[in-house]
């Protein structure tokens, strides 16, 4: 009782979102059951008849599955790196961004493994990599990685919600349904607000926040070594942990913008999230900007100059265009010049153009997964001697794209029943609270 | 260099008399005598002769030798033939394309048209140089990328050199397709079409057969053949004599024809790995298409115009056009 009274003044704010939906949201909510529901129907007819319904072939045998994994995944280690970065730096403005992370970072890391299960041959196998788990296999280490890193941040988020639940376990004008009173009784874990549960909180929240930030770059590394480890031109660099972590979080921290903007759009959280939000985010954006650049620039300009064979052919491939010309442009010039030119102006800092840069770097990340997977994949070291163009070439197939879009319409599905779930924002919120404006 | 000096000793020592490629120990290495306790079929009183691995001839009954490839176990499969070393030649100047080792290895197989094991490609080093066809099998490697990056060991290195697949433990992530330098692996997009009498056999690794929908397969040099003393059915099928095949243990490679010191031929001929600067190790050499036996032209005669489409983005085929 005495937690919910509290913060009364926020929770009335908060409480429509829980307990009611709108005409609106409904229509939203049936359109992304619409889209998954039209993934599911593209992976039963893949399941059904073989990997044949994809684009794929012998040649390029990864692709959008394995693109969508990387992005997802990359929007995940995002999420989490900035979701535990602001619990332990703590500055007085974190709290709209913690939760809203948290949630994209889990949604995320669910989603992004959920692609690569697309993309097995054999799924009524999988327990074999369980069974016959060989520690050389850099998917061995993926498997390990992913897991962990998926655990500790749930335990994370949940940790961060037992005093959300706890709220709303003791709000008796929250109209909602028996079942999820009871629901939030039993999540609440009869967490009272006493300062020894307070502490024990803190505390655990403190250690997995210490973990989760070794643990993301590593499991992103991880990742990156899936293409980094093996011969093929375009995959055999060094650098490719690293590049891989700094990609991903320059696009995840887009996509953190753009998931905020929407919150604050439809949720009509504008005076919790604000301007000075956006700017933080902006800055973390620009920084991350040059060193995407920076990377980008030594990744190509070493394989240019060193004229290998292979990585000619890469690069040509990169360059020619005709073909992947201006994605390679897009992906990698104007995604790091757009932060630049709209954040360097003062003047032009809006929360509009800052949302507007974090599309265009959002999603430049995701064509970036598809030029490092399938132009590399098309450059083999043997000339592809082919009659069939769909063998040399690939174009992806409408089972792929159909569980593209699924995938991207799960993540917002997620996003939206989380909101009618628990307050995104925490209920603690103090909107009084000055905002930290050094950064 | 001493570890090899004392291998090749050991493997004299071993030495049936005569080679297994000439034939000879192919009763050893194809069948499998029955041990005491299992279930012995009746007597026929017909003795045969066979010469055991430590090199005693013992005289068994006929009934009491299997056949190797039904009833081999899985760590024989994965362990591979005992004290060989296989390696395999490619002598590019006598390629002309005939593309019987392909039809071959497809009817073998079971593979459909558009599956090849072994690929014949134009290759042309560059536009000033002479253009020759290039037999591609798997190359086994010694450092395989393939077998590296697999989760479940279902792609493994044998003793004998050979790169398995077990296809009923792979998973089908393919890991190995995309890791292989050489692109010597194939995936089975779709439910595998096969002539009944190879869909009712019973699957082994050194066959590759029957293949399975949303798994890997690859050329897998043959061991079966290898078992019953014979050679791999891209060999045998090329009129040319394109291909030799041996052990480096014995140092000997065989073309069916004519048989050949390994280390002789590479030597006098100045054979060569294709791209093993990766580090892979491949245990396919290849022969310089110097002194060739046929003008380069004669590959394009016999094949069908889809084979002939499949070249046209070379250098050669443009230039001809011009």
């Amino acid at each position: 009782m005495k937690i919910a009274q509290k913060n009364l003044d926020n929770l009335k704010k908060f409480a429509p979102f829980l307990e009611s939906t709108t005409t609106m949201g409904w229509i939203w909510i049936a359109f992304l059951v619409l889209i998954i529901f039209s993934g599911f129907a593209a992976i039963t007819y893949q399941i059904s008849e073989g990997q044949i319904v994809t684009g794929m072939r012998d040649y390029v045998s990864w692709s959008l599955y394995k693109v969508n994994f990387i992005f997802f995944m990359g929007v995940g280690l995002a999420g989490a790196l900035t979701s535990s970065v602001l619990h332990l730096v703590n500055p007085s403005w974190k709290k709209p961004l913690v939760r809203i992370s948290e949630l994209m970072a889990i949604f995320s890391l669910i989603i992004g493994p959920v692609y690569i299960l697309c993309d097995v041959g054999r799924l009524d196998r999988l327990a074999n990599v369980f069974i016959y788990a060989r520690l050389a296999s850099p998917i061995t280490w993926d498997v390990i990685a992913i897991l962990m890193e998926l655990i500790v941040c749930i335990v994370f988020l949940y940790l961060g919600l037992i005093h959300n639940f706890a709220i709303l376990r003791d709000y008796d004008q929250l109209k909602v349904s028996k079942f999820r009173k009871r629901l939030y009784r039993f999540m609440a874990i009869n967490y009272e607000n006493t300062p020894e549960q307070k502490k024990h909180i803190t505390w655990s929240q403190n250690v997995l926040a210490v973990m989760v930030i070794p643990m993301g770059i590593i499991v992103y590394s991880v990742i990156a070594w899936l293409f980094g480890m093996t011969k093929q031109a375009g995959w055999d660099s060094t650098i490719f942990g690293p590049y891989f972590v700094i990609a991903a979080s320059f696009g995840g921290i887009a996509a953190l913008i753009i998931v905020l903007a929407s919150f604050r759009k439809f949720f009509r959280f504008e005076e919790y999230i604000t301007f000075k939000h956006f700017n933080i985010l902006a800055n973390t954006l620009l920084i991350l900007a040059f060193f995407y650049g920076y990377l980008s620039f030594s990744e190509y300009f070493s394989k240019w100059y060193g004229f290998g064979t292979f990585n000619t052919e890469l690069i040509n491939r990169l360059f020619d265009f005709s073909g992947y010309g201006p994605w390679f442009v897009y992906a990698n010039f104007i995604a790091m010049l757009a932060p630049m030119l709209i954040l360097a102006v003062p003047k032009w800092r809006t929360i509009t153009s800052i949302t507007l840069s974090a599309i265009i770097v959002v999603t430049a990340f995701w064509v970036k997964c598809y030029l490092i997977i399938i132009p590399t994949l098309e450059s083999q070291h043997l000339p592809i001697q082919d009659s069939r163009l769909e063998w040399i070439h690939y174009t992806p197939s409408l089972v792929e794209i159909a569980l593209t879009m699924a995938g991207f319409a799960t993540f917002c599905l997620f996003l939206t029943l989380a909101a009618k779930f628990v307050t995104v924002l925490p209920s603690s919120i103090d909107i009084e609270e000055p905002v930290d404006t050094k950064l | 260099m001493a570890k090899n000096e004392k291998s090749k000793n050991i493997s004299r020592r071993n030495f049936l008399g005569t080679g297994f490629l000439l034939g000879a120990g192919a009763i050893t290495a194809g069948g499998v005598v029955l041990a005491a306790g299992n279930a012995i079929p009746e007597i026929s009183g017909k003795k045969i002769k066979l010469l055991t691995q430590d090199g005693k001839i013992i005289e068994v009954d006929e009934t009491a030798v299997l056949d190797a490839e039904q009833n081999l176990s899985e760590k024989e499969i994965r362990d591979g033939i005992p004290g060989r070393k296989f390696v395999m030649v490619v002598d590019l100047s006598k390629c002309k394309n005939v593309r019987k080792c392909i039809s071959k290895c497809q009817e073998k197989h079971g593979l459909q048209p558009d599956q090849e094991f072994m690929k014949v490609l134009l290759m042309q080093d560059d536009k000033n140089s002479a253009p020759y066809w290039f037999p591609k099998p798997c190359y086994h490697c010694d450092q395989p990328a393939c077998v590296k990056v697999c989760p479940v060991d279902a792609t493994y290195k044998r003793h004998d050199g050979i790169v398995l697949i077990d296809n009923e433990r792979c998973v089908g992530c393919k890991f190995c397709v995309a890791g292989c330098p050489y692109s010597a692996r194939i995936f089975h997009w779709k439910e595998v079409e096969l002539p009944i009498e190879l869909a009712n056999r019973k699957y082994s690794s050194e066959t590759s057969v029957p293949a399975k929908k949303g798994t890997v397969s690859k050329c897998d040099f043959c061991p079966d053949q290898s078992r019953q003393g014979k050679l791999p059915h891209c060999v045998t099928a090329c009129p040319m004599g394109v291909i030799y095949f041996g052990d480096m243990n014995e140092d000997t490679v065989t073309n069916g024809d004519e048989t050949i010191r390994f280390t002789d031929i590479i030597r006098d001929r100045a054979g060569y790995r294709y791209l093993a600067d990766l580090g892979t190790a491949p245990l396919v050499y290849y022969l310089p298409p110097v002194n060739r036996q046929f003008p380069f032209e004669s590959g394009l005669e016999s094949v069908t115009d889809e084979v002939k489409e499949r070249y046209k983005n070379t250098e050669y085929m443009k230039s001809k056009k011009e």
